[in-house]
């Protein structure tokens, strides 16, 4: 008789678009249970530019993958079922904003990062 | 024999192996409690660590619902191939089996490239099963869906999901893929025959510089009958996170038709080329109901062979024409039903003249009703009430009058809004229903049809393990939650309060600049006194002037985020609060620099009314808008992955009324037959319907048969 499944590894894709259809952000979080006992949640943060609205989105211009403090595990799981509207907010305005200064070199990468995960802080 | 040393050393290394193992077990219980299937039910691999169990890779296994399409299948067979390459029969490795994977099945695109808006999102597991032998079995589930917000909401959408659920669950409007679509059709009735043909299409990703988005062929044909119709389509979608306008899509279209359909006792036929325009609005009313409507412009000729035909008053039998078509409709989708209603003027003239020489009404309202009765077993019941009126001032082409029958005729040609135009009944085949007192074809009508059908023999679309996994679903509704959140930041960005917030953000980057230059001249004067104060002073005021100067002119974020992290008194954000703490608190508190007071004082006065502002926004309005346009794709979502199969045999009952005037009588149809889908690939209805209050030279009754097949070039 077959078993019931075990989840070692999950990964979810919210694609957020700004009003102005210029920008896009990809905003995954992935589950990994695959160190055995401890579950490790990982933001996967991309963001995407185009010049025109009838451009198609090339390469993303910035790509951060932030492993999750444990101590927000629970948040993690919890915006891995919807992100809120804080959380949308702050997904496209800081978290964006930050991810591209560091890429522009005006801020650290573990400042960025700080502020993508700051995401699952917002209600 | 041994000697005593020896017994004594292998005693001692007893003991040291006896130590060493319980150790191991404690080290192994502490970091990994089990890496063996023990105390478990057998074959479960839960809390096993198969990697250092040292488990090996049995099997493996794709589960992607819409792996039925052939295009789907083919990335699905190619991830596969990779995945068997690299893990099969190998030892077990969690990089391998889950990191690598899940880059191949990323790289083969899942959700293919589309060029109107929609709602996307994708969901990814990777399970292990079946850990038996020292073997374990892994299974890769993705599940990735596109849907366009608003159309949803239309009845001919719901046919679609249940005929062709790759379509509303965006899963072929593939950029990549061929521009050519074709799908051969074919129906019988005994008026008809068997008729055969097709519909070609040629969608390319850009129409040259036209606004247009594809050109098609349809054509069907028998002895008896054929029907042609070539068009250019057009469309445009809003912006699904742009809110804004409460124009949610519209399309034009060219078109040029010609047919010729026998009715027993002569033809009717006719030849036009018509332009024509419509519209959708955005939900209204809390997203329960969505409007359309549009507009044509018509002109060609009717012509009849007569045969024993006799002509009404006021009624010719060959003419050319000119029409003007206006028409609207309500829609409304809920969790079950479905329910609209289509009205439709026409104006005609006989020849190219400025006068009405004909009007036409026409009413048509669907309601659509489907229930799972167990588990997908879904009972579907389609209502459909059709009335029509032709007044006649002038003259008009004989035609243009009601004809009724099996057939159905639209008053627009445009496959995503059929508004019926004629008494269907399918007991009797097709125009043949069509003698009134005054002549051939009608002035009047009505028809209510009843089609019920439950699916008795059937295989879901999404597999059962997923649609009963609460947390699958659950993640599944959070994508449509993450899209109508930022939906409700779009919303909030309109607010008249944000607006006001937005023409003081020059002010406050004024205000901040002339503080750090302030603060800039003073530190310098005081040397190395009070390093650390200036430094947190600088950092703040530096962290908000790059959030202002972002919010002014976007780098690579959104305005609103920026504006409401900024405004927030969360301490984990770069804040403007920070600044009055960190410069005249923390800084000016020992400083004692009236400059500075007076320009923190300006920037914490614009923070105050900023805020004051930014709290007015109303965004209980906000998120009630968001979650309106959003209702009608909540409902698609749970119908795709509640209510839709894969494939379906269900049979079905029939009932028609019907009604043509003046004094043409009333007909009544029941029927019954049976109905076998299979998603995508074909549909097929076969059934007979008794006429049970037949009229002259009229039958008894009426095999209906209609078969559609799938778009032969995916």
């Amino acid at each position: 008789m077959a078993t019931k499944a075990t989840v070692i590894k999950m990964k979810v894709h919210f694609e957020l678009n700004t009003p102005n259809g210029l920008r896009r952000v990809i905003f995954g979080l992935e589950k990994d249970a695959t160190s055995g006992t401890t579950v490790t949640w990982t933001i996967n943060f991309q963001l995407f530019e185009r010049a025109k609205k009838t451009d198609p989105y090339g390469d993303a211009i910035v790509t951060l993958d932030v492993e999750v403090d444990k101590a927000l595990n629970a948040k993690a799981e919890k915006a891995a079922k919807g992100l809120t509207a804080g959380q949308s907010a702050h997904a496209l305005g800081p978290a964006a904003d930050d991810a591209k200064a560091a890429e522009d070199g005006e801020i650290d990468q573990e400042d960025a990062q700080q502020t993508v995960q700051n995401t699952l802080k917002k209600k | 024999m041994r000697s005593k040393f020896p017994l004594r050393l292998w005693a001692a290394a007893r003991v040291v192996l006896l130590l060493s193992c319980v150790a191991a077990v404690c080290l192994a219980q502490t970091e990994k409690p089990k890496v063996i299937e023990q105390d478990q039910v057998a074959g479960s691999c839960e809390g096993i660590d198969l990697e250092k169990a040292g488990f090996t890779v049995r099997n493996i296994r794709m589960d992607d619902p819409f792996d039925f399409l052939p295009w789907v299948k083919a990335r699905q067979k190619r991830a596969a191939a990779q995945i068997t390459a690299l893990i099969k029969d190998k030892p077990f490795t969690y990089s391998d089996a889950a990191d690598k994977a899940l880059e191949i099945i990323e790289n083969e695109n899942f959700l293919p490239d589309t060029s109107d808006a929609r709602v996307k999102f994708r969901l990814e597991f990777v399970t292990v099963a079946n850990c038996m032998n020292g073997n374990v079995d892994l299974i890769y589930r993705i599940y990735s869906t596109q849907i366009r917000p608003v159309l949803s909401a239309r009845p001919e959408e719901r046919v679609k999901e249940r005929e062709t659920p790759q379509d509303p669950a965006g899963q072929t409007t593939v950029v990549a893929a061929s521009p050519f679509h074709f799908t051969p059709i074919a129906s019988y009735d005994s008026t008809n025959l068997l008729s055969g043909g097709g519909r070609f299409e040629f969608r390319p990703r850009k129409f040259w510089k036209l606004p247009l988005k594809s050109a098609s062929i349809q054509g069907e044909a028998s002895p008896r009958m054929h029907n042609v119709v070539a068009a250019l389509e057009g469309a445009y979608d809003s912006e699904v996170e742009a809110g804004g306008g409460w124009l949610a899509h519209a399309e034009w279209m060219l078109d040029f038709a010609h047919y010729s359909l026998p009715t027993g006792a002569g033809d009717i036929r006719g030849g036009h080329l018509t332009a024509n325009f419509s519209g959708v609005t955005k939900p209204l009313f809390n997203g329960n109901v969505s409007l359309r409507f549009g507009g044509s412009v018509e002109g060609g000729n009717r012509q009849t062979e007569l045969g024993s035909l006799i002509l009404a008053p006021d009624t010719v039998p060959n003419a050319g024409f000119g029409m003007v078509k206006l028409y609207g409709a309500m829609d409304s989708r809920f969790r079950s039903h479905i329910f609209s209603a289509s009205y439709g003027l026409e104006l005609g003239s006989v020849g190219a003249a400025a006068r009405v020489d004909w009007h036409k009404h026409i009413l048509d309202a669907r309601h659509q009703f489907w229930y799972s009765l167990g588990n997908h077993h879904l009972l579907d019941v389609e209502s459909r009430f059709t009335l029509g009126r032709l007044r006649v001032p002038g003259t008009v082409p004989l035609p243009e009058r009601f004809f009724g029958g099996r057939n159905e005729e639209f008053l627009i040609a445009n496959d995503d809004w059929q508004i019926r135009a004629n008494p269907v009944i399918r007991a009797i085949p097709g125009n043949r229903f069509f003698q009134t007192d005054e002549g051939a074809g009608g002035r009047d009508f009505f028809s209510y049809n009843l089609t019920a059908a439950y699916g008795v023999w059937r295989a879901t679309l999404v597999p059962e393990e997923l649609t009963t996994d609460d947390d699958f679903k659950s993640e599944l509704e959070g994508a449509i939650t993450t899209v109508t959140s930022t939906l409700q930041n779009y919303y909030s960005s309109k607010d008249p309060h944000y607006n006001n917030v937005v023409s003081q953000l020059p002010a406050m980057q004024t205000a901040l600049n002339d503080l750090k230059t302030a603060v800039a001249a003073t530190e310098t004067s005081h040397g190395d006194q009070f390093a650390d104060q200036f430094k947190a002073c600088t950092r703040a005021v530096n962290g908000a002037l790059r959030r202002i100067n972002s919010a002014i002119t976007p780098q690579g974020a959104d305005p609103f985020g920026l504006i409401s992290s900024v405004l927030s008194d969360d301490p984990d954000e770069i804040q403007l609060l920070k600044v009055n703490q960190a410069c005249e608190v923390d800084l000016n508190g020992a400083l004692h620099d009236a400059n500075i007071t007076a320009l923190t004082s300006r920037v914490e006065t614009l923070r105050k009314a900023m805020t004051a502002e930014f709290g007015q926004i109303d965004a209980e309005r906000a998120q009630k808008r968001a979650t309106a346009d959003l209702a009608f794709t909540r409902r698609t979502l749970n119908t795709l992955f509640n209510d839709v199969n894969i494939y379906s045999i269900s049979p079905v009952f029939v009932f028609d009324v019907a009604k043509i005037g003046p004094f043409g009588g009333t007909r009544y149809g029941p029927g019954a037959g049976i109905r076998f889908e299979l998603a995508t690939t074909a549909h097929f209805t076969l059934g007979y319907a008794w006429n049970v209050k037949r009229g002259p030279g009229e039958g008894r009754g009426n095999i209906f048969f209609a078969i559609g097949v799938r778009d032969l070039f995916h």
